[in-house]
């Protein structure tokens, strides 16, 4: 052969061969796109190899505000999945960032959309008229339901569920992966052997009816380990939060939270009700104020070195602190940190 | 590279909208410049932003947003009780896939006040233009003759004491703070045509009536005493002027922000400023500049991916110092050839 044409052979050799070696395009790989970290971790777990989880937010930021950035814009477009936390959560943009990506599989009402607080428990549900003046009342009920573990555990088969209806041909693998979270949470709840002497769900229901000493004192008292164990010493102590955002966990692990800085949900406290709440804490020997990392520390700080309490910054989501780096962690970040500050 | 192609259909009606911003914008700059009243801009958005807020505060008064929280038949379903969730909870080990609760995957409408949205939208929008125009009256009834009180305290002052007045009133809003920042920072990334087209009419309407009286406005920005002298009344067409001001204004902040729209109006002006004299080349060049910041901008949010609106805001601050350095350039030229 003649240089040119050896030339041109070998062009197309090599042309075809990177062709071939290209990465079949994740074509069959899932494209989830959540609002909060604390879903995409668990999409993530859930979905496993066979979905791209990202989330529009950081987990460093306020749930209720989003910065708009070019790259999920896109990613939203593309998306085949679009969970959300509900119960108004993302009430401030949620619609903004929909209309604005033209992503017909998404919309509200579509099955590529998923609301994930069907089948959560949910608190501070209002009983009665509703309006502004109250501050920012969700009307369907607190919507940071995320930190109850029971309720992330409910989420998982939600997501299980919608993941298998979206890709019915990989449904044994996502409930399995549901399976396994479900246990991994369990474990860290009550403690590997709990688990394995009564099983997960049984330990749930038993926490929940209140029976949960009696039945481990008569199945032989295997001892509970994890966050329950961790939390159980502390429970009924009181703790003050800037927010009314931790009330899930508090509920979760019997801690009492008489009020918070905050007059009203979402309102800066004034320097009225600074005093007022110093003046409680100071009245209930309350040693501990909670908040999430995205408040500024300037109220929190002043209330606490004047009624001598220790302010305790917890990640709300995965992402806002190095300690918690997915749904699991977030909880033993928060757990070890409260247990700490208790201790003193 | 990938990323920025991706994000080209994305970014197609935020330059849009920077174009028809841009577009009148860079006109009223060169006034604004000339004139000496920089801070105008800044006086009337934060009128604008403080009937915003005031809005906020007021419309759930008029139009109350009470809300029914068990009115649809879905809250029961959706919510279960800890005692049934123990019982669902109970029967897992023996039977895993026989849950009954729903997790049907239908989205449960969202209880918030639907009805009055548009109400709240509409008044919303209203009350920033009454307030910006009251603005506009003040600041053309505030010029004293004899420059007793210089202009730009009026202007800086309406500018700090609506600002303070906003943060007051929002303070007695939830999440109040978010939506300050909101209108300082803007949200351009989301803008849709609708938007667009809007903005694009108002403008076209205010170009024409800019046009038609262009004459009288160019002699005032010119020189204030000589028109006063000559007879010209002054406030009238500065009330014009500002009106007109204020009706731009309204509509860009809503839809990008004060300090993108703080962009626009100033640097592109400032820029052709320091290059030509006559008004129709500078208005030609602030446009160029006002453009290739705008793609610079939106290239540097796509390829960063960065905020839009501060992205926008960086690159104009760098066309100017880009402009400052060719014109310092250009000026050693010349005296090295003399």
């Amino acid at each position: 052969m003649s240089r040119p044409q050896t030339q041109r052979v070998l062009t197309t050799v090599v042309g075809m061969a990177a062709l071939l070696t290209l990465p079949a395009k994740g074509a069959d790989k899932m494209k989830v796109v959540t609002t909060t970290t604390d879903l995409a971790a668990i999409a993530r777990f859930v979905g496993g190899d066979k979905a791209e989880v990202m989330s529009v937010a950081t987990g460093r930021e306020d749930p209720h505000h989003i910065a708009a950035k070019p790259s999920y814009m896109m990613a939203v477009r593309k998306a085949d999945l679009w969970i959300r936390t509900g119960m108004e959560l993302e009430i401030g943009y949620e619609s903004l960032i929909l209309d604005g990506c033209r992503n017909p599989k998404i919309r509200i009402g579509t099955p590529g959309h998923l609301d994930s607080s069907i089948g959560v428990l949910r608190l501070e549900v209002p009983t009665q008229k509703i309006d502004r003046s109250m501050g920012d009342i969700h009307p369907l009920g607190n919507p940071h339901y995320m930190l109850d573990p029971l309720n992330g555990r409910i989420v998982a088969k939600t997501i299980g569920k919608k993941l298998c209806k979206l890709a019915p041909g990989d449904a044994a693998y996502f409930n399995q992966q549901v399976k396994a979270f479900q246990r991994q949470l369990d474990e860290r709840m009550f403690g590997r052997e709990a688990v394995a002497k009564l099983g997960g769900g049984k330990l749930w229901a038993l926490l929940l009816k209140g029976r949960l000493d009696g039945a481990l004192q008569a199945s032989g008292a295997p001892p509970l380990a994890g966050w329950l164990a961790t939390m159980r010493p502390h429970a009924g102590k009181k703790l003050l939060t800037y927010h009314r955002n931790w009330s899930y966990f508090v509920h979760r692990f019997g801690l009492v939270v008489p009020t918070e800085l905050e007059s009203k949900p979402g309102i800066p406290p004034s320097p009225g009700r600074l005093t007022e709440v110093i003046q409680r804490a100071k009245a209930d020997q309350i040693k501990v104020l909670l908040m999430a990392t995205y408040f500024t520390r300037k109220a929190p700080d002043l209330v606490a070195s004047q009624a001598g309490m220790t302010v305790v910054e917890c990640a709300m989501f995965p992402g806002a602190q190095p300690e918690a780096k997915d749904y699991f962690t977030l909880f033993d970040n928060i757990v070890n940190r409260l247990s700490e500050a208790f201790g003193k | 590279m990938t990323g920025l192609c991706e994000s080209l259909p994305v970014l197609v009606v935020p330059f849009a909208a920077c174009i028809v911003i841009a577009s009148l914008h860079c006109y009223m700059g060169l006034h604004v410049i000339r004139r000496g009243v920089i801070f105008v801009d800044l006086a009337l958005a934060q009128s604008a932003a403080l009937g915003a807020a005031v809005a906020l505060l007021v419309a759930p008064l008029i139009w109350p947003e009470t809300l029914a929280p068990h009115s649809h038949g879905l809250t029961n379903l959706a919510a279960p009780t800890e005692s049934q969730l123990a019982d669902q909870l109970a029967l897992e080990e023996e039977a895993p896939d026989a849950q009954t609760h729903a997790a049907s995957g239908h989205t449960e409408h969202d209880a918030h006040g639907e009805g009055h949205h548009d109400e709240h939208g509409r008044f919303g929008y209203a009350m920033s233009l009454l307030f910006a125009l009251l603005g506009a009256v003040l600041l053309s009834v505030g010029r004293f003759r004899d420059e007793r009180v210089p202009h730009e305290a009026i202007i800086g002052i309406i500018f700090v004491v609506c600002a303070a007045l906003s943060v007051l009133i929002l303070s007695k809003a939830p999440h109040g703070h978010e939506k300050m920042e909101a209108m300082l920072i803007g949200s351009i990334l989301f803008v849709n045509w609708s938007q667009v087209g809007m903005m694009g009419l108002l403008y076209l309407g205010l170009g024409v009536l800019h046009i038609a009286v262009r004459k009288r406005l160019t002699e005032i920005t010119k020189d204030v005493a000589a028109a006063d002298k000559a007879g010209i009344r002054v406030r009238y067409w500065d009330c014009l002027f500002y009106a007109s001001f204020a009706l731009m204004v309204t509509q860009s902040v809503g839809v990008a922000g004060v300090f993108v729209v703080f962009s626009f109006l100033i640097i592109p002006a400032a820029c052709a400023l320091l290059f030509t004299e006559r008004f129709g080349s500078q208005l030609v060049f602030a446009w160029v500049v006002a453009v290739v910041g705008t793609v610079a901008g939106l290239l540097l949010s796509a390829v960063g991916d960065m905020p839009t609106g501060s992205s926008l805001v960086s690159c104009f601050g760098a066309m100017l110092v880009v402009c400052v350095v060719i014109r310092i350039l250009l000026g050693k030229k010349k005296m090295g050839a003399t």
